[in-house]
């Protein structure tokens, strides 16, 4: 069984929406933020630490430099996931049969010890199971099978979360989920529902304010962007109707680790009585406090206020823990889940 | 430095002077000091005051508190107001994240009165568009009073200093 905790929460997709599956016109680049130029055997990253004021991409040639692009957090979430794809069909470029399983799991460990806290195990399991089961596929039309399905999968769950949101949906989102709350907006609009959404800034990195608040604007959603600190007056203020967030990780007792400040915004959101949804993939059978908070290097908590860098102590944990006793409802690839009461 | 390093420490939430500063110093505890937007109390005015005191201090971002109180890192959050009538208390903007996660922590949470900024004036960074004096974005962005009106039955248990 899938979830141990968790009933599914059965929502026939609604037939009409069809035109909300079917949309290809989207504007943000962070639907798609890392692809790969087969022929040319380079893959191209969008440098999100760059966004909003410039669209450049880098070239990825090697291991070592996806390493180092997902080290320095070049891309993230629904990126690391395609950057360890296009990253493992590089290095299987010109191996025979029998060896991409090899090179997938050692790719996975590399990028695991890079970024410790995101599952690259478990998606290198599901690259080996997808291709066992396409013997005929090459690793090539197996991987693209993968980001479509995922990206089809991404849809769907935007649609079932959009049938149980509030309306008006005010929304209070942090960080980055690559392109989900545009789908989550269109998914709203086709079931004829208002949304707005309010942007935690998502210090010190600015996620929410760079990459959230950009792609928001560039397709022409409402928005608005707050300080981290200024969800709890929001809250009060009854100006938000339900919390989405996106989770790194996820277990089947429904816990997730996401962005630090998701689980304060989970707390806050219980003590207000409103719903924190939180967008999950595959859930492991884990103990949640067992897996690695990846820590940035301290100064980096000075991002943007450089001239402070080195007067003092800091830390940055880069994540926080969410018990599945603040979360309403997950998300998921299978559909929405909530805690059994 | 590492978070698992941070432990029965002091939270400092809103605008020092020298008598909660003297407070502080006196706490034989590590000094956690986030960075309080949008103005940036804690980066651009505690970290300075503290640091001419020497206290071990911590720097933070704000959104790290919740992660600090679910690791019981936290013994106490010293919440700096400026106005008190027979309802609550007047602080800084974002108190009432702070002392609401405090309180839904049971970390206890003592007042101290404090000095009588004008924000606006001092800072640059009024809302989340701005950050270290530099309009970074445009859009839209919240407009919240500069400082916020906690009520006492909002705190729970407090204790109040008075120096």
């Amino acid at each position: 069984m899938l979830f141990d905790f968790y009933y599914l929460i059965f929502l026939p997709l609604p037939v009409t929406r069809m035109d909300f599956l079917n949309k290809s016109d989207y504007k943000t680049p962070l639907l798609f933020p890392v692809r790969f130029d087969r022929s040319a055997k380079v893959i191209h990253v969008l440098d999100e630490t760059r966004l909003p004021w410039e669209e450049t991409y880098i070239d990825v040639r090697t291991l070592l430099e996806a390493e180092r692009v997902l080290f320095e957090m070049k891309t993230r979430a629904f990126g690391q996931v395609l950057l360890f794809l296009y990253t493992v069909l590089l290095e299987t470029l010109g191996q025979s049969a029998g060896e991409p399983a090899t090179t997938i799991d050692a790719v996975a460990r590399r990028f695991k010890e890079k970024r410790p806290t995101f599952d690259f195990l478990s998606l290198a399991a599901l690259l080996k199971n997808a291709a066992a089961r396409q013997p005929r596929a090459s690793l090539d039309e197996v991987a693209e099978g993968f980001i479509r399905g995922f990206d089809a999968l991404r849809r769907k769950r935007a649609l079932s979360l959009a049938q149980i949101l509030p309306s008006p949906a005010n929304i209070l989102t942090l960080c980055n989920v690559n392109g989900e709350l545009v789908y989550l907006y269109y998914a709203l609009k086709s079931l004829g529902r208002q949304a707005h959404f309010f942007v935690s800034e998502t210090r010190p990195y600015l996620q929410g304010t760079r990459l959230t608040l950009f792609e928001l604007q560039r397709e022409g959603i409402p928005a608005t962007l707050l300080c981290d600190n200024q969800a709890a007056f929001l809250m009060r203020e009854k100006r938000i109707t339900a919390v989405v967030a996106g989770a790194d990780r996820a277990n089947k007792k429904g816990d997730v680790i996401n962005k630090i400040g998701t689980y304060a915004l989970a707390r806050l959101a219980r003590y207000y009585g409103i719903p924190f949804y939180a967008y999950t993939q595959y859930p492991v059978d884990a103990d949640i406090k067992k897996i690695p908070i990846e820590q940035r290097p301290p100064e980096e908590v000075f991002m943007f206020c450089e001239a402070f860098r080195g007067t003092v102590e800091s830390i940055y944990p880069n994540f926080d823990i969410t018990p599945a006793e603040y979360i309403t409802a997950q998300a998921t690839p299978e559909g929405l889940i909530s805690r059994k009461s | 430095m590492n978070i698992e390093q941070v432990d029965n420490a002091l939270l400092v939430w809103g605008p020092l002077d020298e008598k909660s500063a003297a407070y502080v110093q006196r706490q034989k505890r590590i000094i956690v000091v986030p960075e309080i937007r949008p103005f940036l109390i804690g980066m651009r005015y505690n970290l300075l005051l503290l640091k001419m005191r020497n206290p071990g201090t911590v720097y933070c971002t704000d959104n790290m508190l919740g992660l600090l109180f679910f690791k019981q890192a936290i013994a106490e959050l010293l919440l700096v107001y400026t106005k008190e009538d027979s309802r609550g208390v007047t602080a800084i903007s974002g108190s009432l994240y702070a002392a609401t996660l405090a309180r839904l922590h049971a970390v206890k949470i003592s007042l101290h009165p404090g000095p009588v900024l004008n924000y606006n004036a001092l800072f640059k960074d009024a809302d989340a568009l701005s950050l270290c004096g530099r309009k970074l974005f445009s859009g839209a962005a919240v407009v919240a009073p500069a400082e916020e009106r906690i009520a006492y039955a909002e705190l729970g248990k407090y204790e109040k200093i008075e120096q």
